[in-house]
């Protein structure tokens, strides 16, 4: 008897052992967006990088405090620049709104040469965000601040040519010296520089990185930033001057100081961790507009992708897929453009996923030019983190308003309406549209949602009135079939305020701005994820 | 017509030697049976005139004969039963045997069912009636007679079917008088001891069936072989050597005379190859010469009256009806003298001895509390001798074997050790540390706990006194001492498995049980990841389950009534309560141990003397609890305090693993299962007691396990997994021992079959189970880092800039000192201006603070801040240390790493890649001015709010920058204030009412401030402030009273053993001494060898 009873708990035992898992359940460490705020919070840090003071320099930087909450909001800011220079001031957020720095020193110029800046921002409370506006001649740029510094940042695409340049800013919010170590794929294969080893960002600091200064005349150029002690964040700016007209783009010297044909400006918070599925709501195909994919693989086994086209309104289906193949430490190269399944004036969402489970890292790149009346550069890197609640950065009608440069009415080229709202449900909204548009005809501001889950999102753009989401005047709610995306123009005359994206479904956001002339240049950015 | 009438006549013959003690319930036995024509025989043979008042008040209507002292009692009864006539059958009685009242009745129904020639009841012990002393009895065809029972077995009514049997002991036999007659009643030349198997084996070769009734129960108290019957002039009867060789040649004589010519040239050989091994067995044993004699005197003395001898076989050879080839048949196989000798070496002292410690007890007019039903009234006399006489002999042991295994191990145990013991020990886990010496250990526990943790506690933990002893008796070297309180449970475990295992008798089983102790991977886990409360109850668990064994009086342990435990039980106590000062949660611990051996006991059927395990652990517990008060009363609200330093659940392991106690980097790989194969032999082959053992042990090993496996899953507050795994793999190592003893014992049982590759099983087992330990000595250190968590940072002083906190935030277990408080799935404590104090391998019973740092954390994991250095800026936080890998956990499994590297205002420093190190770049010192001049919003405030609101104003508050003054050390001392502002307040890191201040001679009030703070506003004019830690005065009344109850116990349990050892020596020298009326040995092998002696 007591034999059989002690076996009898000794199996029951191990087969109850056998299926229990010992402990906790291994998970798979998710990955943290580079710039995701809390929604409910003692306090959130901001850390922005990548503009030049707002009165001086090639890329004038304003910061935007976007208040999701029901409560005002204080917060800290530290203006540094890449010179040393520092400056604390306090900002309040009303309730629901926004408010907007101009990047610069009260007192005085930031320091000699570009006066390239920084600003290291405590907002003492949740739902709550931080976006840079780069408004350069060349364009206007919108990107979420960092809200974590890291060990490793990654960037995939960049260009020093005759009328390119490219600065990596890292930004360093912590008390102590950090010192980051930068090596870069370029089509010459891998280089790194020593000047580009052991650099070091002061505490509190800010140091700024021009690439030309010894990656010269490289077209393609994808950067590692590894931080060996401390951590940073990391932003690439890039500036395209308008060559020269007439002027032989491919250089006057047997091709070898090359120039960009098309101007612009861009700003991009870099990734913080490859991954092995990436997604962009929005892809587009038409005619003056180049869509590429880049893919970075900073690793040392070669990846194996897979580039998959979700067009809209055919239940979720691919439009079509291909094959990609990186090497390890490389770069490749998908444009959209002449694809077979990319079919022009449709929309659709693109997904790359890694095969063989490398981890890599990829943007989207857009480039229009003539005579798409989408003009200028636009980068976005891959999303791989669905929500339910999305806070939308900085509108870049913002910062041509900060600049005095709202246009007069022009008449909107034909095909530009088309090209966005194809394959939208509601052809009221797009009406609704079209109207603000001629209200304010100097952009596009778009809001594009892909949700990958299997059951139909319902999404609402609002704002924070008295406590209460509040849908915003001219939209209404929008629903995004299962495993499709949708693109909502908005109004532009919502740039004041604190605008939420609430949707029943979990969904990937990003929001897009178009200028047209004069206030050329496109923005591409992703929303912060209210976490 | 009435049925007494009809129902034929039995007379009792009772053989009688005097008035003694126990006739009268004899007596009284016959008189109350209900058998309705029943007459009885007294023949005295003592010579005693007053035996005839005896037998006419106790039975009157019985007849009373008288023959010369001295007479045998096969002659009295041959005598007597010449005068019985016109009776079908004569019930011959001992005077020391009391029958159930329905006996005579029972026997003499079996007797006409089974057409029975001798018909004997089941006896049982004197005075424990559930336990069989003999069920008839066996003999082999040398005519060896041996029990068919275990002697103490428990009567479950496994016997109760009638049968034939080989002997019907003579203590009570029915016998048909016609069959008698036959046979010529007693053989004269049987004489006794013998009779009984000369005249069964007589009677089955006239063709009489030999049965034994089991449904008539007869008691037997067998005064002969235990020494306490006596001849005319006081004299005990029959010493055991003589005894022995009477016995052999009464055997040899019963051969001679039974067997045929045939069978006896096939028998005398193998007799006279007997004789020879026996000489030379006791020759190689040196042993007294009589013993080696012994056997060549039974032979030549079996042959001594050839004429006597001669007619015996002829009156005998004339009654045969059967052949010897039946009777073959009827007699067992194989040897029971060898089968005697295995047990002899094995049961002396134990079962036997147990029921001899029970008798005791009777016959000392004690009373037995279990299993008292059915007892008659004690014996008056006592047996002189016979109280503790065997039980205070161990099992015989070869001392060579234990010299060679304890050097074995011990020389593992150094070399596995060797770089440990070269340097110091590292701060890993709750290890001890080195930093401070010994004298901060005494400090603290006289003084009370400093201001280094979150919480508090109201009394220092006693452990520190037991630790501040180690350090006294290392004169004062800390480095010594340290090696001592760590590695010296590597050596007590084993140790004590050797003293708990001694009772199973086997030495084997005993260096087995040793080894597969020293073998575990419990302390060699433990030490790896410096779970100090594990090695603590590794080395306390065999020491504890030894004395619970102990207390519970099962067999083979000496059973002892209460009242003569305390001793014992007061010893346990403090033991407990010392295992308990270092590793609190053995007072839980114990009263599960005490619950596991009842239901253990339950299982095989031992519920009565089961209650006694549980009763002893909760009367150790209480006088544990006492022993620590008033420190333990703490223990009892605070579930963190009981455990020290949990096991979360980042702990949890699977069933298998907790099968092989793998709990660390030691125990993987198939060879782990050795133990528990090894434990499970008892279960397979283990008859008895050793059943019993088993049963029990494995319930203890389950219920410490199953607490692991469900604990570590975070059910319930769980200590380390080793203090809890170590009662489990010290009972698995028991059980080993008992597993020894089966295989010695009950094997020889068994038919040839599976069982009979136990031995090589259990020994394959015990080797394999060894090997993975000597692969791990190899290491030099068990696995334990080079360097802990004192190579970690070098923590700056605190006096110079004021004293600080170093939060240590991990695992469950990882981190260097107790627990002070959990968020999510890590641990948290603080220490005092750099590594932690000794005081604080003891969780406080108060969280305090805990809770605010733990809020903290939360918060800093929900990535609700980025500011967590200001947060814990209030609690002098000026250090963050995260140990990470290795022993800990990997980085991955820590979320709260990376919510740390998010707080913009926490610094990484420190180069150990084991341990993450951020420094707070707002921290205040513990005591600081706070000018009242600074800007407003630095000034804490004074009026409670909720936590989120007080939190998030005390991020907007840089107390760094307003911070002004730092007082300094944190030991009491005073300070100055330098600056006079109209207003300055003293902040403190400490709870309110922790801490008094006065400011120049009077007692300013404390405020609650900043959640987990206090603040002094110090009046106008100060300039002379003094801090002191409030309630060290209770503290030392509360050490003085710990000392003086310790004391107290200690002498008296000492008083107690010393008396003890008193009557032990006093008991040797009358064993030793020349025999006397009241002295005589007990001849256990008597018993053993079934023959019915009394």
């Amino acid at each position: 008897m007591v034999l059989a009873a002690l076996t009898s708990v000794l199996v029951a035992g191990l087969a109850l052992g056998g299926a229990g898992a010992p402990g906790r359940p291994a998970q798979a460490a998710e990955v943290q967006a580079p710039s995701e705020a809390p929604a409910v919070a003692l306090s959130s840090s901001w850390f922005c990088a990548g503009a030049t003071v707002s009165n001086g320099g090639p890329a004038p930087g304003a910061l935007v405090f976007t208040n999701a909450g029901s409560d005002r909001l204080t917060g800290s800011v530290r203006l540094v620049s890449h010179s040393g220079r520092q400056e604390d001031l306090n900002v309040a957020v009303p309730a629901g709104g926004t408010t907007t720095l101009q990047e610069q020193f009260p007192s005085a110029h930031g320091g000699p040469g570009a006066p390239w800046v920084g600003a290291l921002v405590t907002l003492y409370g949740g739902t709550a965000s931080v976006s840079q506006l780069v408004r350069a001649h060349e364009g206007v740029s919108s990107q979420p601040c960092a809200s974590s510094a890291a060990r490793n940042w990654y960037f995939v695409d960049g260009k020093t040519l005759r009328n390119a340049t490219e600065e990596i800013s890292l930004i360093n919010p912590y008390p102590e010296v950090a010192i980051a170590d930068l090596s870069f794929t370029t089509e010459y294969g891998q280089e790194q520089p020593v000047v580009f080893d052991g650099v070091v960002v002061p505490a509190d600091g800010l140091t700024v990185l021009n690439l030309g200064s010894h990656l010269r005349r490289r077209t393609r150029i994808a950067v590692t930033v590894r931080v060996r002690s401390g951590q940073v964040a990391a932003f690439e700016t890039e500036l395209v001057t308008p060559p020269p007209p007439g002027a032989p783009l491919v250089g006057s010297n047997g091709g070898l100081n090359p120039a960009s044909p098309i101007a612009g400006a861009t700003l991009t918070l870099g990734s913080s961790e490859p991954s092995t599925s990436w997604w962009w709501p929005e892809g587009s195909d038409g005619v003056g507009l180049t869509e590429s994919y880049i893919v970075y693989n900073p690793g040392g086994r070669a990846a194996t992708m897979s580039v998959s086209l979700i067009s809209q309104g055919a239940g979720g289906g691919l439009g079509g897929a291909t094959e990609l193949t990186v090497g390890p430490y490389a770069t490749a190269t998908l444009t959209t453009n002449g694809q077979p399944w990319a079919l022009p004036g449709v929309a659709y969402a693109v997904h790359l996923v890694s095969t063989n489970g490398v981890p890599v890292v990829a943007e989207r790149s857009l480039v229009g030019s003539s005579p798409s009346p989408e003009r200028g550069l636009g980068v976005l890197l891959g999303q791989d983190k669905p929500g339910r609640s999305w806070l939308l950065p900085a509108s870049p009608a913002l910062a041509i308003k900060m600049a005095g440069a709202a246009a007069p009415p022009v008449a909107l080229p034909a095909q530009a309406l088309p090209l966005r709202v194809f394959g939208l449900v509601d052809q009221a909204l797009a009406g609704l549209a079209a109207s603000t548009m001629a209200a304010q005809p100097s952009g596009q501001l778009w809001l594009e949602a892909l949700d990958r889950g299997p059951k139909a999102a319902v999404l609402v753009v609002g704002s924070i009135v008295r406590g209460r989401l509040v849908t915003l005047p001219g939209t209404r709610p929008v629903v995004v079939p299962a495993g499709e995306r949708e693109g909502i123009l908005l109004p532009v005359t919502a740039s004041g305020r604190a605008l939420v994206v609430s949707s029943s479904e979990a969904v990937l956001v990003e929001q897009d701005w178009y200028g047209y002339q004069p206030a050329t240049g496109m923005s591409l950015s992703p929303a912060v994820l209210l976490g | 017509m009435g049925p007494e009438l009809t129902a034929p006549g039995v007379v009792a013959v009772v053989v009688a030697n005097g008035p003694t003690p126990w006739l009268d319930e004899a007596l009284a036995s016959l008189a109350g049976q209900d058998y309705p024509n029943l007459s009885v025989l007294v023949i005295d043979v003592g010579g005693d005139d007053a035996i005839a008042d005896r037998v006419a008040t106790m039975l009157p209507g019985a007849h009373l004969a008288r023959m010369p002292a001295g007479t045998g009692f096969a002659d009295a009864a041959n005598k007597g039963l010449e005068t019985v006539e016109q009776v079908a059958h004569v019930l011959i009685c001992h005077d020391d045997v009391v029958l159930e009242p329905d006996a005579v009745q029972l026997l003499l129904e079996e007797a006409y069912r089974s057409n029975a020639g001798l018909t004997c009841p089941k006896f049982v012990m004197w005075d424990a009636p559930d336990r069989l002393a003999s069920v008839g009895m066996g003999a082999d065809r040398l005519g060896v007679v041996h029990q068919l029972v275990e002697p103490g077995e428990l009567d479950q009514g496994q016997h109760d079917a009638a049968r034939e049997v080989f002997v019907a002991p003579s203590g009570a036999v029915l016998v048909r008088t016609d069959l008698w007659r036959a046979l010529g009643g007693f053989n004269p030349g049987a004489g006794r001891p013998g009779e009984d198997l000369d005249l069964c084996w007589r009677a089955q070769l006239a063709g009489a069936r030999v049965v034994v009734a089991p449904q008539a129960r007869a008691r037997h108290l067998e005064a002969r072989s235990k020494g306490l019957r006596c001849d005319g002039a006081g004299k005990a009867l029959a010493k055991r050597e003589d005894m022995s060789t009477l016995s052999e040649q009464h055997r040899l004589r019963t051969l001679w005379t039974c067997y045929s010519a045939q069978y006896l040239v096939l028998v005398v050989p193998v007799v006279l190859a007997f004789t020879f091994a026996e000489s030379l067995w006791a020759l190689s044993h040196r042993k007294a010469a009589r013993d080696v004699l012994g056997p060549f005197a039974a032979l030549v003395g079996s042959v001594r009256a050839p004429r006597s001898l001669w007619a015996a076989r002829r009156r005998t050879q004339r009654l045969r009806r059967v052949s010897d080839r039946v009777m073959w048949k009827a007699q067992s196989r194989g040897s029971a003298r060898l089968r005697i000798l295995v047990r002899l070496r094995l049961e002396r002292g134990h079962e036997l001895a147990w029921a001899a410690a029970r008798a005791a007890a009777v016959l000392e007019g004690r009373s037995t509390t279990d299993g008292a039903a059915g007892v008659a009234e004690p014996v008056k006399a006592k047996p002189p001798a016979l109280a503790g006489a065997a039980l205070a002999r161990p099992a015989r042991t070869n001392w060579r074997y234990t010299a060679a295994t304890a050097c074995a191990v011990v020389l593992a145990l150094f070399i596995g050790s060797r770089n440990v013991l070269s340097q110091p020990l590292p701060l890993v886990g709750q290890l001890p540390f080195l930093g401070g010496g010994v004298g901060p250990w005494w400090h603290e526990w006289w003084s009370g706990l400093g201001p280094g943790g979150l919480g508090g506690s109201s009394f220092a933990p006693p452990g520190l006194l037991f630790m501040g002893l180690i350090g006294a008796v290392s004169f004062g070297s800390t480095n010594f001492a340290l090696h001592v309180l760590v590695l010296g449970p590597l050596a007590l475990g084993p140790l004590g498995i050797y003293f708990a295992a001694g009772r199973f008798g086997s030495q084997r089983g005993r260096l087995a049980a040793t080894v597969v102790y020293a073998a575990l991977p419990i302390p060699y886990n433990a030490l790896a990841q410096g779970h100090w409360a594990g090695l603590i109850g590794y080395a306390a668990s065999p020491w504890l389950l030894g004395g619970l064994c102990r207390l519970g009086g099962q067999a083979p342990y000496r059973f002892t009534h209460w009242d003569g435990a305390w001793a014992r039980l007061i010893s346990l106590g403090l033991l407990v309560a010392l295992a308990a000062s270092l590793a609190p949660a053995m007072l839980l611990l114990v009263p599960i141990i005490g619950l596991a051996l009842l239901v253990g006991s339950l299982l095989t059927g031992r519920h009565q003397g089961g209650l006694r395990f549980l009763f002893a652990s909760l009367i150790a517990t209480a006088v544990a609890f006492v022993g620590l008060l008033p420190w333990s009363v703490g223990l009892l609200g605070s579930s963190a305090a009981l455990s020290s330093s949990p096991s979360g659940p980042a702990h949890a392991l699977s069933v298998s693993q907790l099968l092989r106690l793998q709990t660390g980097p030691f125990g993987g790989g198939a060879l782990a299962w050795a133990v528990v194969a090894a434990a499970a032999v008892p279960l397979f082959i283990g008859r008895s007691w050793r059943m019993a053992w088993a049963a029990r042990l494995w319930v203890v090993a389950f219920t410490c396990l199953s607490l692991a496996w469900a604990g570590s899953r975070g059910w319930f507050p769980m200590p380390q997994l080793e203090l809890v795994l170590a009662p489990a793999g010290a009972a698995l190592a028991l059980a080993v021992a008992v597993g020894a003893a089966a295989v010695e014992v009950d094997l020889s049982g068994f038919r040839f079959g599976w069982r009979q590759f136990a031995p090589a099983f259990g020994a394959l087992a015990v080797v394999a189970a060894s090997l993975p330990f000597l692969s791990w000595v190899g290491g030099g250190q068990w696995g334990l880092p080079g360097t802990g968590a004192e190579a970690s940072f070098a923590f700056p002083s605190g006096s110079p800039g004021g004293d600080y906190r170093v939060l240590w935030v991990g695992a469950a277990g990882s981190i260097p000192l107790a627990e002070q408080g959990t968020s999510g799935g890590v641990a948290f404590g603080t220490s005092l201006d750099g590594l932690p104090l000794a005081s604080q391998l003891w969780a406080p019973e108060d969280a305090g603070n805990a809770q605010l740092v733990a809020q903290d954390l939360r918060w800093a994991e929900g990535n609700e801040t980025t500011a967590l250095g200001h947060l814990l800026a209030s609690l002098a936080v000026r250090y963050v240390v995260v140990p990470v890998g290795g022993a800990a956990t990997s980085e991955a499994d820590l979320p709260v790493l990376s919510a740390l590297a998010r707080q913009v205002d926490l610094v990484p420093v420190g180069t150990d890649s084991s341990y993450r190190v951020f420094a707070n770049a707002s921290w205040v010192p513990l005591f600081s001015v706070i000018d009242g001049g600074a800007p407003s919003g630095a000034v804490p405030a004074q009026v409670p709010e909720p936590a989120w609101t007080a939190a998030n104003k005390l991020q907007q508050l840089d107390l760094a920058a307003a911070l002004q003054l730092p007082v300094g050390g944190s030991d009491g001392r005073s300070f100055s204030v330098a600056a006079r502002p109209p207003s300055l307040q003293v902040y403190g890191a400490v709870p309110e009412r922790s801490w008094r201040l006065r400011a120049n001679g009077h007692v300013v009030a404390g405020t609650a401030t900043l959640g987990g703070g206090t603040s002094w506003v110090l009046p106008v004019g100060t300039d002379d402030v003094a801090l002191n830690r409030a309630g060290s005065f209770g503290q030392q009344v509360a050490d003085v009273l710990l000392l003086l109850g310790w004391g107290v116990a200690l002498a008296a349990a000492f008083h107690r053993l010393r008396a003890r050892w008193g009557d032990q020596l006093t008991m040797a020298s009358l064993e030793l001494g020349p025999p006397s009326a009241d002295v005589s040995e007990i001849d256990w092998s008597e018993v053993l060898d079934g023959q019915s002696v009394g």
